[in-house]
């Protein structure tokens, strides 16, 4: 809402840019998603974040990449997820994307938690906590469509 | 490619300990299921839950452990977390898990504070 040629705007916050970008591409197995978490925490490191951000990045990352192995990709070890790690200048982007669109079939990401008890009382599946876990963890979370399959895109900011 | 998950079981009824090793995921539901079996059989009335080797935990995994938590409850069997690194803590904490099973920094702490023999 600023003047456009007030001093402020005229010497804007420089709007924040890629510094780099990082590609894997994982075979659809438990246990590579542990590759995923490697990367996560060297990115999250060079763009700046602090250790227990680095460490949020990751989990998020592994949750994300299991999410997209299993739901989107069936365990297929032919599909491939592919994580693209996009360091910013404002922090970590990372995008998460499955073949089959597994993230359309989860429910719009919030951070509401599954009912504990419900779960430890046996009448709820125990499981489905990822999204719930990456959507605590990071700043932004959304789910946009991709030409291939769908894309789970997460951004921690650089404090 | 993922680190097997080990468990070991020791000290004396009623208050065991589970000594964790490796990776809690889904691939180490067995060996949990199996060490806190082995401690109910040892007529545990408690178990400290010790992830001081842990270096990874994914959900899948903590939902193997929420399982495990379920019947304990059943037999009242009491369980309480010892050792956990920051982030896990962290993660538990959201995940509520705290209010059934309480962590504690060490073994120690446990036996004090839960007034354990």
């Amino acid at each position: 809402m600023s003047d456009a040629t007030s001093p402020a705007s005229a010497q804007p916050h420089s709007a924040p840019s890629v510094v780099a970008r990082t590609e894997l591409l994982l075979p659809s197995i438990v246990g590579w998603e542990r590759v995923a978490m490697q990367a996560a925490s060297a990115t999250a490191r060079l763009a700046g974040l602090p250790v227990d951000r680095v460490e949020d990045v990751q989990t998020a990352v592994c949750e994300a990449t299991l999410n997209a192995m299993e739901h989107g990709n069936g365990f297929d070890a032919h599909r491939l997820v592919r994580v693209l790690f996009v360091t910013r200048t404002d922090g970590l982007e990372v995008q998460v994307e499955d073949e089959r669109h597994a993230f359309f079939h989860i429910p719009p990401p919030s951070a509401q938690a599954p009912k504990l008890v419900d779960r430890l009382a046996g009448s709820q599946d125990a499981r489905g906590w990822g999204l719930f876990l990456i959507c605590s963890l990071m700043d932004e979370v959304e789910v946009v469509n991709a030409g291939r399959g769908a894309v789970l895109r997460m951004f921690a900011r650089r404090l | 490619m993922e680190d097997e998950l080990r468990a070991a079981v020791r000290g004396t009824a009623p208050t065991l300990v589970v000594d964790l090793h490796g990776a809690l995921t889904t691939l180490g539901s067995e060996v949990l299921e199996t060490a806190l079996e082995d401690a109910r059989r040892l007529a545990a009335h408690t178990v400290l839950l010790n992830f001081h080797d842990v270096d990874y935990i994914n959900s899948a995994g903590v939902a193997v452990l929420i399982r495990l938590m379920g019947r304990m409850r059943e037999t009242d069997q009491k369980l309480a977390f010892v050792e956990l690194q920051p982030h896990y803590r962290k993660v538990f904490h959201m995940m509520g898990l705290f209010q059934f099973a309480p962590v504690f920094d060490s073994e120690r702490e446990a036996i004090e504070t839960l007034q354990l023999s």
